[in-house]
């Protein structure tokens, strides 16, 4: 074989190698793009579920059904949470069985709430959630004072399928 | 050109054209998974909607015949939803699994109407049910007092792309649905 030759099966060889090289790449690029579509609907599955769990509770603990309250009598903003007691039984992050379902009895016990969700899919995700109340003339900005509606707002990591990706849901409760 | 080199090219060129069908197979297969993947997801997607929004309407303030849950099993369940189709009255609906295996189709039934199906090829459909505090509720399928007791519905589903050759193309949904009114 002339030096010719040699050199044009050693360029031929390099040829194949850079395509089948970037055949894998594009290969594990378009696994690892469905990985991450999936986590994202499996993360919103769960976001939902944790906001539809929130909604059912009452708006205040301090929320009766005698009359039409003002809305100062609802807890300040400063301190929504759970109470020492419900803190003490929800351990955060909260795992399966969730315990919030059982002990959380209104809305902004979701203050700074935390869970780790897991399906039969896929596992490790992470969501936190914050409470705040919002103003009546636009539910996008946060109030200082009681108002008759509170957003929760619930962010969804996962460190393993959806590497920098934060999914945010929100949700309105009103008196 | 001695006969050893020609033999020698035409193995060379032979194994090159080897490489270049196999890679093209492997692309023609991932990009068949996507699609075959993403229109699996759509249905699925498209199934959990409709399951979602019927479960989440279930109850009706109109109504006296509680428990909303008429029938609770495993892979099947009837209940009272709120007047979804404006008709003036409450509207029952049903979910049920027909068929055999992984060709099962997941049918939806409104009132007396023929249970049409919704979902095909519908590899799992498990439902499970909550009381108030969280526990499951069991034996299946319910009793009328803990149909009474159901606050929430759990639901674990998977669907596999139809007619597929390969068993990678699925999808699963798994949630848990809090009704409205319970």
């Amino acid at each position: 074989m002339s030096l010719g030759q040699s050199m044009l099966t050693a360029a031929a060889l390099v040829a194949i190698t850079i395509i089948v090289m970037s055949t894998h790449r594009f290969v594990i690029q378009t696994k690892e793009d469905e990985i991450r579509s999936m986590a994202m609907r499996i993360g919103s599955d769960a976001a939902a579920s944790l906001i539809q769990e929130a909604l059912i509770k009452q708006f205040d603990v301090n929320a009766v059904t005698t009359y039409y309250q003002r809305a100062s009598e609802f807890h300040s903003p400063s301190i929504l949470g759970p109470s020492p007691s419900e803190a003490s039984i929800v351990q955060l992050p909260d795992t399966l069985p969730y315990r919030s379902i059982a002990n959380y009895n209104d809305f902004d016990d979701y203050t700074r709430y935390t869970r780790i969700a897991k399906t039969e899919a896929m596992d490790g995700f992470f969501l936190s959630c914050e409470v705040h109340y919002v103003q009546h003339s636009n539910l996008n900005l946060i109030s200082t004072g009681q108002t008759y509606f509170k957003r929760i707002i619930v962010k969804v990591v996962n460190p393993y399928y959806m590497k920098g990706d934060t999914l945010t849901f929100s949700a309105i409760k009103s008196y | 050109m001695p006969i050893i080199d020609i033999i020698q090219s035409y193995v060379i060129k032979g194994f090159i054209i080897l490489i270049i069908i196999q890679v093209m197979i492997s692309l023609q297969e991932v990009v068949y998974e996507s699609s075959a993947r993403a229109k699996i997801e759509q249905e699925m997607f498209l199934v959990a909607s409709i399951f979602s929004s019927d479960v989440r309407c279930i109850g009706s303030d109109t109504i006296t015949t509680k428990p909303y849950f008429l029938f609770a099993d495993s892979t099947a369940v009837t209940f009272v939803t709120a007047d979804t189709n404006n008709f003036g009255t409450p509207v029952q609906i049903g979910y049920s699994l027909s068929g055999f295996g992984s060709s099962n189709m997941l049918n939806r039934s409104v009132n007396t109407g023929t249970p049409l199906a919704i979902g095909y090829n519908i590899e799992r459909f498990s439902l499970s049910y909550f009381d108030s505090v969280g526990n499951m509720l069991t034996p299946m399928p319910l009793s009328a007092i803990n149909r009474w007791k159901i606050r929430s519905v759990g639901v674990l589903m998977r669907m596999r792309k139809s007619s597929s050759l390969s068993d990678s193309a699925k999808a699963t949904w798994q949630a848990r649905i809090y009704p409205y009114i319970l």
